[in-house]
C-alpha cells in the first residue's frame, strides 16, 4: 500500500498544493488534504490552541487534528523563507515544533527545513522531503523537476486571471469556468495574505460574493514579480516578508494602474505583518482619489451579514462613482 | 540637529552618558509613561504590538520637545520591529511633524550619523571629533549602565528579604538618580559604592527561604519595567527572589559575540532549546524556551514569560513552554501585555501563581 502523506488545506496550501501534491505522488506516495474549513474544524483547533494568535494558525490546528488519523505522515515544512532576500512570517519557521510540542501523539512530521533566504532551493532539502519515499536522488530529483512544471503552469493559469483557489480545483480536475464568458463589470483587487483570503471560511467567502456583485477579481499573484518590486520601490526600506512584500507591491501597483475601480485588503486580526503594513497601504490609498479603498479585518467572530452590508455598501460607492464620471463626461463633451 | 530614540528599558542612560561626554544636543523623551502609552494607542495602527505604540508616544512627546531627528535601533527581520520605522515615518507625517529618519539595522549604518552631519553639533567645546573622543564617550556610558544594572541585580536579590515593605524601591530609585547624575568616571564610582552599601543596609530578615522565579521573555517588555507593569517588582514584594535573564549590556555582549564565558548566556540557552526547537525562529524565541530549561534544571521554583499582545515570534515559545513545563516539571506563567492589562489584575494573577509554587514546594519537601 502507497504511504499516505497528509497536507493540510490550510496556510501554503493556498500557494503550494500542485508543486507539493506532483511531487509526493511522482514518488509513489497517496496524498491526502483535509476537508475544506468548516465550523467543526476550527472547533476542534481552538480546543488544543494554546495562546492567542491569527486566525490561520488556528485553523491549521483543526486541520491537522482531522487529518491525524487518516495518514502515516504530515508534510509541514518548516518555511523560513520561500523567496530570496524575504522571510515568511516566524510562525512558519516554529510550526513543526509548536504542533508536536503541543500535540505529541501525532503522525511523524516531515518538516523539511526550507530556507531559500540565501542559496536557494538546496538539493538537500529536496532529497529530505522525498527520501521517506524513495532512497534515489535521481528519482527525487525527476520528481522535484516535474513538480517544478507543473507548479509552473499553475502560476501561469492564475496570471491569466482566474484565483489560486480556482486554478487549484481546475490542477484537481473540476470545471472552471473560463474569465471570457463571465460577465463582469467592475474591476476589484483583492490583497492579503493568500490563506486569510482564499480560505473560504476565514475570509467568508469573499470572492464569490464580489463575483455575485458581478466584480471581476484582480488579485497579487497575477502580476509578475517584478512589478511588486517596482511597486514598493520607493519605500525607504525593503520589506523582508514575502506576502507583506507581495501585498503591498500589488496594491501599490493597482492603485498607480488605471485597470481597477476598488481595493480590498482583507487582514486577519492579530496578523503581525499585516498590522504593520496596513498603515502604509492606507497611506497610499488616502492620496488615490480616483479608486475606491476598503480594508476588512476579520476574525473567528466576524459576522456574515456584517461583510455583506460593507461590501453592497463598497460596490454601490464604485457604481456611483462611475455614474458621476461618466455625466462628467459628457457635460465636458457639450 | 536634535537627535531623539525611543525609550527600551534602561537604554537612555547609556546614551544619555555617552550624548554627555560627546557635548551633543539631544532630546530624550520623558521616561514611558501612561500619556506616551495613550498617544501611541491614539495614533498607532490598532493591533501592532506593544512595544511600538510606546516608542511611538515617546517620539510624539519628543518632536512636542522640539526634536527633528530620529535614530532607531532596528534589525532585518523576521521580528516587525525591523519595520518599525516605515510606519511611524508616515504617521508622524501624517502628524504635521518634519522628520529624518536613521535606522540603524546594521552596523555599516551608523555611517549615517556622518551624513547626517553629526560632527557639525558635536563639537561644542572641542574643535575637532576624533576617533578616541567616540571611544571614551562609549566607554563612560556602557560604564554607567553597567552601574545602573548592577544596584538593578542586587535590589532583585535584596527586596525578598526587606522588612519594611518598598525600601528597596526606594532605594533603588534614589540609586538611579545618583548614577544619572554623574559626570565623570571618578563621581559615578563614587556614586555607585554608596548606593551598593545603601542597599545593603536595608534592614533584612535572611531567616526567609524566598522562592527563586526567572523572568524571560521578549527583550523589550522584559528590560522596561512600565510595559511589564513592575512585575520584578511585585514578585519580590511577594517574597520571590527574581532572576532576569536579558539585560541591555548581555544583549549588546550577545550581539558582538562576546557571552561565549557568561554562565547564563543567549548562546547556551539557545543550545538547550535544540530539542524543541531545532531552527532559529526569530528574536529571542529561542532563547526563553532554552532559558526555561536551564532554569528548571538549576531547580527554579517557577519561571514567568513576557510577550507582547500579538508577538510573533514568542507565540511559538509560548506553545513550546507548555510542554517544557510538563517535561521538566516547572510551573511557566505566560503573561501577555498590552495597553490594556491593568495592575491589579497582572497582581491577582502573580498572587495566585506565587500560592501555587509555595505549595509545590511544601508538596516536595513532604515527599522528600
Amino acid at each position: 500500500m502507497a504511504i499516505r502523506v497528509g497536507i493540510p488545506r490550510a496556510l501554503l496550501y493556498y500557494r503550494f498544493y500542485p508543486l507539493w501534491k506532483t511531487f509526493f505522488t511522482e514518488l509513489g506516495a497517496e496524498v491526502i488534504v483535509s476537508e475544506p474549513t468548516t465550523q467543526e474544524i476550527f472547533r476542534k483547533g481552538l480546543k488544543k490552541f494554546i495562546g492567542d494568535t491569527c486566525l490561520p494558525m488556528k485553523l491549521v490546528f483543526g486541520h491537522v487534528i482531522t487529518l491525524a488519523d487518516k495518514v502515516d505522515y504530515l508534510f509541514i515544512p518548516r518555511l523560513v523563507s520561500i523567496e530570496k532576500d524575504t522571510y515568511l512570517c516566524p510562525h512558519f519557521a516554529g510550526l513543526p515544533d509548536v504542533l508536536r510540542a503541543i500535540m505529541p501523539d501525532l503522525p511523524p512530521i516531515l518538516d523539511t527545513y526550507f530556507n531559500v533566504r540565501k542559496k536557494g532551493v538546496t538539493m538537500r532539502s529536496i532529497y529530505e522531503a522525498g527520501k521517506r519515499f524513495d532512497k534515489n536522488p535521481r528519482r527525487i530529483y525527476l520528481a522535484y523537476q516535474k513538480a517544478q512544471e507543473v507548479y509552473k503552469k499553475f502560476l501561469e493559469r492564475i496570471r491569466d486571471g482566474i484565483t489560486p483557489q480556482e486554478a487549484i480545483q481546475a490542477f484537481d480536475g473540476e470545471e472552471v469556468p473560463p474569465v471570457k464568458e463571465r460577465k463582469e463589470r467592475l474591476n476589484i483587487a483583492l490583497v492579503g495574505n493568500p490563506y486569510t483570503v482564499y480560505d473560504p471560511f476565514s475570509s467568508l467567502n469573499i470572492i464569490q460574493k464580489l463575483r455575485k456583485l458581478e466584480a471581476r477579481i484582480y488579485t497579487s499573484e497575477m502580476i509578475p514579480d517584478e512589478t511588486i518590486e517596482e511597486g514598493i520601490r520607493a519605500l525607504s526600506k525593503r520589506i523582508y516578508w514575502t506576502f507583506g512584500k507581495e501585498t503591498v507591491g500589488a496594491a501599490f501597483h493597482y492603485l498607480d494602474s488605471k485597470e481597477i475601480d476598488g481595493l480590498i485588503y482583507i487582514i486577519s486580526f492579530e496578523c503581525g505583518p499585516d498590522s504593520l503594513l496596513k498603515e502604509i497601504v492606507d497611506d497610499k490609498a488616502r492620496k488615490n482619489k480616483k479608486v475606491a479603498y476598503m480594508s476588512l479585518v476579520i476574525d473567528e467572530h466576524t459576522g456574515e451579514t456584517g461583510i455583506d452590508t460593507r461590501l453592497d455598501a463598497f460596490v454601490e460607492m464604485i457604481k456611483r462613482r462611475r455614474r458621476s464620471k461618466k455625466m462628467e463626461g459628457e457635460k465636458n463633451g457639450k | 540637529m536634535k537627535i531623539t530614540f525611543p525609550h527600551m528599558g534602561r537604554m537612555d542612560i547609556f546614551i544619555k552618558g555617552m550624548v554627555k561626554a560627546l557635548g551633543m544636543e539631544t532630546v530624550i523623551p520623558p521616561t514611558n509613561s501612561k500619556k506616551a502609552l495613550d498617544l501611541g494607542v491614539k495614533y498607532a495602527p490598532e493591533f501592532v504590538c506593544l512595544p511600538f505604540k510606546l516608542m511611538l508616544g515617546n517620539l510624539i512627546e519628543a518632536f512636542e520637545k522640539g526634536a527633528d531627528t530620529v535614530i532607531m535601533v532596528s534589525d532585518k527581520g523576521p521580528c516587525r520591529l525591523g519595520l518599525y520605522g516605515l510606519p511611524m515615518q508616515i504617521i508622524l507625517k501624517n502628524l504635521g511633524y518634519k522628520t529624518n529618519w536613521l535606522i540603524l539595522d546594521t552596523p555599516h549604518a551608523l555611517y549615517g550619523l556622518f551624513q547626517l552631519g553629526i560632527e557639525k553639533d558635536v563639537v561644542k567645546y572641542r574643535d575637532k571629533l576624533t576617533f578616541v573622543d567616540g571611544l571614551l564617550a562609549f566607554h563612560f556610558g556602557w560604564k554607567k549602565m553597567l552601574a545602573i544594572e548592577e544596584i538593578e541585580r542586587l535590589s532583585l536579590k535584596i527586596r525578598p528579604y526587606e522588612i519594611n515593605k518598598g525600601d528597596t524601591t526606594k532605594g533603588l530609585y534614589q540609586g538611579m538618580e545618583a548614577i544619572e547624575s554623574a559626570d565623570n568616571l571618578y563621581d559615578l564610582k563614587k556614586a555607585k559604592d554608596a548606593v551598593i552599601k545603601d542597599l545593603r543596609s536595608i534592614p533584612q530578615d535572611r531567616n526567609r527561604r524566598p522562592l527563586k522565579i526567572a523572568i524571560a521573555g521578549e527583550i523589550f517588555v522584559v528590560l522596561d519595567s512600565f510595559a511589564n507593569l513592575d512585575i520584578e517588582k511585585k514578585l519580590g514584594e511577594l517574597g520571590c527572589e527574581v532572576d532576569r535573564t536579558i539585560w541591555f549590556s548581555t544583549h549588546i555582549l550577545h550581539h558582538v559575540g562576546l557571552d561565549k564565558f557568561m554562565r547564563r548566556s543567549k548562546r547556551k540557552a539557545v543550545r538547550a532549546a535544540r530539542p524543541y526547537l531545532k531552527y532559529p525562529v526569530g528574536a529571542e524565541c529561542n532563547a526563553t524556551v532554552g532559558y526555561a530549561i536551564l532554569y528548571a534544571k538549576e531547580g527554579y521554583d517557577g519561571f514567568i514569560h513576557l510577550m507582547p499582545f500579538t508577538c510573533m515570534p514568542e507565540f511559538v515559545a509560548s506553545g513550546i513552554l507548555t510542554r517544557v513545563s510538563k517535561d521538566y516539571d516547572i510551573p511557566i506563567f505566560t503573561v501577555e501585555l498590552e495597553e490594556h492589562s491593568s495592575q491589579t489584575h497582572l497582581m491577582t494573577r502573580l498572587e495566585a501563581f506565587v500560592d501555587l509554587l509555595h505549595r509545590k514546594r511544601a508538596k516536595k519537601k513532604v515527599n522528600s
